[in-house]
């Protein structure tokens, strides 16, 4: 009993300092070369550039902590390995507002800072348009499968209707919502970083408060029930939750949602998947890890984020897999 | 009185068991029983409140349970489902640490005195060795006493068992059943189970819940089994409509070995023929006729010879 703690203890204090290095590589790596000064004083010559890059390791911590959250959460709640924030159609959602916007607006003039933030914008009204579909459709389904095929018709549905929107916009256009989808936008402001963090508050508060039940969930509803879980409490949880965690990282960061599958995935095989706290105290660790280090990867190969995660991740994965075979 | 049902209608559309008149009190230990479908689990789950009730009441404690809150019936109630997932990487441990599930408000983490008592309650249910072991690994008997030990560790005054002794073999049935009559006794707990071996389990059970024709008859154990003689006197099943059974004067084990053996064999009108079990040996006589046999084989040869 006591070695597992310890083993627990150990893990996080080891993933902590891969945090710390990874985070002060980090801060190292761009085009310029930045002074230790360049951080704290505000007047030196390259202040504005550090700051975009502690927005940077901000964005990617925050991002870090809340997509494998969302993840586990879905994966703890339907007991499904392969669910993640996209299987709910959140993703699908943002994806559908921000091709709107981006085709609707092509014929706007609008200064590109603010073409970014109403990006985003549309993109957190279109998931949570589809976080209030979900709530409202589920209180008349009883079934949470119900919910995955829900989820599946709506991505389904959104891909078909980008796929129409692309067909008719404009090269411009098109190319901004790819590097949208690549999870290309790296220059989050600060004020985005301040909405992000609100939304992410509220995610994982209400995260904090569904592991106890997700626990209670374990032996299947019936059980669940017997012990005083509130099921529909615990569902319209986990749909809130998620949904804001993972869309408002979709928004500002594009559609990186792999690391919320694997994430969880790997956490359970690096430590006893039954203690659900310590599970999701090392999915936001691991996580805050694996962002930055894809964040260094994708800084100086110049490849967009989403290329890195599968790319370095998978392979990653399946080595452990084979591994514990 | 702890348990009361007052002209309850239990089922989904329509009623499975309807106007239940009925009430177990604390320390008594019930024994729920009927054909399959009959609605055992149904009663169950109603009393549970995982179904809604169709009619007529359902008082907890003194409460009715429609007014309880999930986390109120749970404190009253645990519950062992005959059937239930099971989360491949619990551990024994883990499994009867959930008992203790309700009384933790946000984090979950046994207090030292919570894990003494799972410690003891797994101790005691005599599965100590595997107290570490993933369920996955453990036999049938070891994982119904851990799902069992959950149970217990909820505290609750009232535990209900669906089928808690299926898949088990004699001897475990015997142990979990005991164990059963023992909590009932020296805790004063009310339990409530159902079973098909009531064969067996009617031997622990103060009172029987009988479920048949849509209504449920309950009283003491061997009430309800005076009144409904089906229960206790076991047709010998009839394989074939052209036997008709002799007479035969033996002990009535004796007598049912004679009986299927006669009916597998020969499926023919025996009634001519007397047998007599003297000795340990089988007189077989008809009008002109007497012979002895030392065994059901020298029995065998000698009817195929007569006829």
């Amino acid at each position: 009993m006591k070695s597992v703690e310890k083993k627990f203890k150990i893990v996080c204090l080891f993933l902590f300092i891969g945090i710390l290095v990874s985070v002060v590589i980090n801060l190292n790596t761009g085009f310029l070369k930045l002074n230790f000064s360049d951080f704290f004083s505000s007047g030196s010559a390259h202040s504005e550039i550090a700051q975009l890059r502690i927005n940077r390791i901000l964005v990617m911590l925050l991002a870090g902590i809340s997509i494998p959250t969302s993840g586990f959460l879905l994966q703890e709640y339907f007991q499904n390995p392969l669910a993640g924030p996209s299987v709910l159609g959140i993703t699908s959602a943002a994806s559908l507002a921000v091709a709107f916007y981006i085709f609707f607006s092509q014929d706007m003039l609008l200064p590109e800072s603010l073409q970014n933030s109403f990006l985003s914008f549309s993109a957190i009204v279109g998931s949570l348009i589809l976080m209030l579909l979900l709530i409202g459709f589920s209180r008349r389904f009883q079934d949470k499968s119900f919910l995955i095929i829900f989820g599946f018709l709506i991505s389904a549905l959104a891909g078909a209707v980008i796929s129409i929107l692309q067909l008719y916009a404009d090269n411009q256009s098109l190319k901004n919502y790819i590097l949208w989808s690549f999870g290309a936008n790296n220059m989050v402001s600060s004020n985005q970083i301040m909405i992000l963090m609100i939304f992410i508050f509220i995610g994982l508060v209400l995260s904090f408060k569904s592991i106890k039940p997700l626990i209670g969930n374990s032996l299947g509803s019936s059980y669940a029930q017997s012990f005083g879980v509130n099921l529909n409490a615990l569902k319209y949880l986990i749909i809130i939750a998620s949904s804001l965690l993972s869309a408002s990282v979709t928004a500002f960061l594009g559609p990186v949602l792999f690391i919320g599958i694997v994430v969880p995935h790997f956490c359970r095989m690096i430590y006893n998947p039954a203690k659900l706290w310590q599970q999701w105290i090392l999915n936001m660790i691991l996580g805050i890890l694996i962002m930055e280090t894809f964040s260094v990867i994708s800084e100086i190969s110049q490849l967009p984020l989403n290329v890195i995660t599968s790319l370095f991740g998978i392979p990653v994965i399946l080595v452990m897999m084979m591994k514990k075979r | 009185m702890y348990l009361e049902l007052k002209n309850t209608n239990i089922g989904y559309q329509f009623p499975l068991i309807s106007e239940i008149h009925t009430s177990l009190h604390l320390g008594e230990i019930c024994l729920l029983i009927g054909n399959n479908g009959v609605g055992k689990t149904s009663l169950i789950k109603s009393i549970l409140h995982q179904i809604p009730v169709l009619e007529g009441e359902i008082i907890l404690n003194g409460k009715n349970i429609k007014k309880l809150s999930v986390k109120e019936i749970a404190e009253q109630i645990a519950i062992v489902f005959s059937k239930s997932k099971i989360p491949e990487n619990y551990t024994t441990t883990d499994l009867v640490s959930l008992g203790k599930y309700l009384y933790y408000p946000y984090y979950f983490e046994l207090s030292d005195n919570d894990k003494n008592e799972v410690n003891s309650i797994i101790k005691d249910l005599g599965i100590e060795q595997y107290k570490d072991i993933p369920l996955s690994q453990l036999s049938d008997g070891n994982l119904q006493k851990a799902f069992i030990g959950r149970a217990i560790a909820q505290n609750s005054p009232f535990i209900i068992l669906d089928e808690p002794t299926t898949h088990l073999d004699e001897k475990n049935k015997i142990t979990i059943l005991q164990l059963l009559r023992k909590l009932a006794i020296e805790e004063n707990k009310l339990i409530l189970f159902s079973s098909h071996d009531w064969r067996l389990a009617k031997e622990f059970s103060d009172k029987i819940w009988y479920i048949k024709n849509e209504k449920l008859y309950s009283g003491i154990t061997e009430e309800v089994l005076l009144q409904h003689s089906e229960l206790v006197q076991p047709k010998l099943f009839h394989l074939d409509g052209n036997f008709v059974a002799p007479k035969i004067s033996a002990s009535k084990f004796h007598a049912e070995m004679l009986y299927s053996f006669l009916q597998k064999n020969f499926k023919k009108d025996l009634s001519a023929f007397n047998f007599e079990f003297d000795n340990d040996i089988w007189v077989i006589s008809a009008s002109d006729f007497q012979q002895k046999a030392n065994s059901f084989e020298e029995m065998y040869q000698i009817l195929q010879n007569f006829h």
